[in-house]
């Protein structure tokens, strides 16, 4: 070797590997030429050549490695796998449509599931503080009662009992009606009456005018809060505060209006539209209310509970004619309103995890067949000195590639899939109105699809890169390649049992749910239909009878009816009803 | 369409790159041999590590190839390329940019009017 030959091979040191593998051939042969033409005219030019080389060296080898000429190369040896994938994958468009097709349908049930689970299970209500809210029920196991609900007068000593609890709201809810106006039908609504500290216990503000006060619950008719569906559906007024709302035959002022993102009902499937105060404190009133508690921020789950317990046996005590066999409890609010969907959501978890299971074996079963394929290929790059951990780079590169692809389709059939799951989904799902998928989770699953191909695709990598001219040459000779047909094979063994499990668990998520959707409701509900009107706005109970009366003389004539039978409450708290058959 | 798009978003050219699809449209070319080209157009002629990084761009562009025929008992360590079908459009392309750009500057007062 030359001087000027060792020169210009210790410059080519400042360039990339990758870039000398490929250029550095012809770098070095202009170099030499440029110093063959420089001998010609003294050796002060070819010194200038030499520094001229060291420069020119220096500059571009250096800007090389740190912005290299060819794009993808700049994003390092993940981004030289990933284009020589993309560009195999080019190759395969049958291969490449049914992996990215299995796994979007895949990723995209995931995505539904998680988006459902996180949703409802997960996500902390919409109030503030939401882990201090409990609600607080009535526990008679001489009566079979185990959600009974408290009188008002309990609910105001169970606010000011102390200790953990800070504060106690009752509410319930009932349906009223908005009568027509020149503007509108009339129609019908979802109050609820509360007391009036009902929003400071939940922590929420109205987004316009104002809370509640003290004195607001001994005001009749009572003013009342709209939720910002009902604001939107009476014209949403900027100038809706102070101004009057007839509800059924009373007309209430407006004093505010709940944020959108407010919502809070007696039951799941009930939206509420307008929020009344009232004050029972001096004891009127006989019902029953829900209770929603505010536990102090320091106290415990358990102190709750616990100092729950004592006020319920401190009643008792005090009075064992009232509260013979009663017993008070607290649970969670959250836990309250998911408690009947948890146990299907927690099975279809599990189906989700045994899913994504299934779908990185299948996934890893694919990829090691698309190996096989290309053994000799492997065998040759490693003959002419590709390093094992390049060829598993490569391997694992094509399989984070397919899974990220496959997340993102994934999400993108999530948003579908969720839209679909509320579109069809009971009507009573808790929470129903928040399931949708957003950013956070479709980032989850473009990475859960990421790290499902990376796994899956460890298999084929440390398979490939055992592979050696020799190892290939014995197999074809001897064996015919039967060390990936082993792996082939148990990974479909591997495939059979996930699928089993998968579909006893899917078996068991549908059990649950048909036992939710089909509970006995003591009576043949078939062919049972049920029709809600409002005699709210009649304020002589011989008026509303009249209107029944016609209404079921009208559903009488309905041909292919057999027993028309209507209900209501009479002005005056009267439960009547009317059979016709 | 496509193809206009893509000769599109290859535009302005660097004045190597134009160079090296200024020499190989003429006909195949080692690397110095582009080198040597610009000297006797009287260019400055490109450093060599520039003008590789700029092949290997050039490369994986498409608009230009490298070729396994070189001629007799050439040094086997140097590599031919020629000009592709895109490489021709993306060069036409810029010639007429640069062309548009020298009637500009004929017009603006920046450069002497031809004489008719």
């Amino acid at each position: 070797m030359s001087s000027a030959d060792g020169w210009f091979r210790l410059l080519l040191r400042f360039y990339p590997p990758d870039f000398r593998d490929e250029m550095g051939g012809g770098l070095l042969d202009a170099y030499h030429r440029q110093a063959e033409e420089a001998k010609k005219r003294g050796s002060m030019r070819v010194a200038a050549v030499w520094l001229a080389a060291l420069k020119d060296s220096l500059w571009n080898g250096l800007g090389e490695r740190i912005k290299p000429a060819v794009e993808w190369r700049r994003r390092g040896d993940w981004g030289r796998d990933m284009e020589l994938v993309t560009r195999r994958l080019r190759q395969k468009p049958l291969f490449f449509t049914a992996v990215l097709g299995t796994l979007t349908v895949g990723l995209g049930t995931f995505a539904v599931v998680y988006t459902a689970v996180d949703k409802i299970l997960l996500e902390p209500l919409p109030y503030r503080d939401p882990g201090g809210l409990y609600k607080v029920w009535v526990d008679v196991p001489r009566l079979n009662l185990h959600e009974g609900q408290l009188v008002a007068p309990d609910v105001y000593q169970l606010a000011k009992s102390g200790g953990p609890i800070q504060d106690a709201a009752f509410l319930n809810c009932g349906n009223a009606a908005i009568p027509a106006n020149d503007n509108r039908d009339a129609f019908h609504i979802n109050a609820m009456s509360a007391s009036s500290n009902i929003l400071d216990v939940l922590g929420a503000r109205p987004a316009m005018g104002r809370a509640f006060r003290h004195d607001d619950g001994d005001i009749n008719p009572a003013p009342i809060i709209l939720s910002d569906a009902m604001w939107k559906r009476l014209g949403a007024s900027p100038n809706v505060v102070g101004s009057p709302l007839r509800i059924g035959p009373d007309t209430h002022t407006v004093i505010g209006v709940m944020p959108p993102d407010f919502a809070f009902s007696c039951s799941i499937s009930q939206r509420t539209d307008v929020y009344a105060a009232l004050n029972l404190e001096h004891g009127q009133g006989n019902g029953s209310w829900l209770t929603v508690l505010r536990a102090r921020p320091d106290a415990s789950p358990e102190q709750v509970r616990q100092a729950v317990q004592a006020f319920g046996q401190n009643l008792a005590e005090r009075e064992p004619d009232k509260h013979r066999g009663f017993a008070l409890y607290a649970v969670g609010l959250l836990e309250d309103l998911v408690k009947s969907v948890r146990p299907a959501l927690l099975a279809l978890s599990f189906a989700a995890f045994f899913l994504l299971l299934v779908l990185t074996v299948n996934l890893a079963s694919l990829l090691l067949a698309r190996a096989a394929e290309r053994e000799k290929e492997f065998a040759v790059s490693r003959a002419l000195g590709a390093s094992g951990p390049a060829i598993v780079h490569a391997t694992l590169a094509e399989g984070t590639l397919l899974g990220f692809l496959g997340g993102v389709a994934g999400a993108l059939a999530g948003i579908w899939g969720t839209r679909l799951l509320v579109a069809l989904g009971p009507l009573d799902l808790p929470r129903r109105e928040t399931i949708a998928l957003d950013w956070k989770i479709a980032l989850i699953v473009v990475v859960v699809g990421a790290l499902l191909g990376l796994s899956a695709a460890a298999v084929p990598a440390v398979w490939s890169a055992r592979i050696s001219l020799s190892s290939l040459l014995s197999a074809s000779a001897t064996r015919g390649g039967a060390r990936a047909g082993r792996m082939r094979r148990s990974l479909i063994a591997a495939q059979i049992a996930l699928s089993l499990v998968l579909l006893s668990t899917g078996g068991l998520v549908v059990r649950s749910f048909e036992r939710l959707v089909f509970t006995d409701p003591g009576f043949r509900s078939a062919g049972v239909l049920s029709l809600r009107l409002s005699t709210i706005v009649f304020t002589k109970e011989q008026d509303a009878a009249s209107f029944l009366d016609r209404t079921t003389a009208a559903l009488q004539a309905v041909p292919r009816r057999t027993i028309v039978s209507s209900g209501w409450w009479s002005a005056k708290g009267r439960a009547c009803w009317r059979s016709v058959c | 369409m496509d193809r206009d798009r893509r000769t599109e978003t290859l535009l302005p050219l660097r004045p190597v790159e134009f160079q090296i699809l200024l020499s190989l449209a003429g006909g195949e070319r080692h690397g110095y041999g582009i080198i040597q080209d610009a000297r006797e157009r009287g260019e400055a002629a490109p450093d060599i590590g520039t003008l590789y990084r700029a092949l290997a761009r050039m490369l994986d562009q498409g608009v230009i190839e490298s070729t396994d025929s070189r001629p007799g008992s050439d040094d086997e360590r140097r590599n031919y390329y020629r000009i592709t079908d895109a490489g021709l459009r993306v060069a036409k392309a810029e010639a007429r940019r640069l062309d548009a750009l020298t009637r500009a500057a004929r017009l603006g007062g920046l450069l002497k009017k031809e004489a008719k």
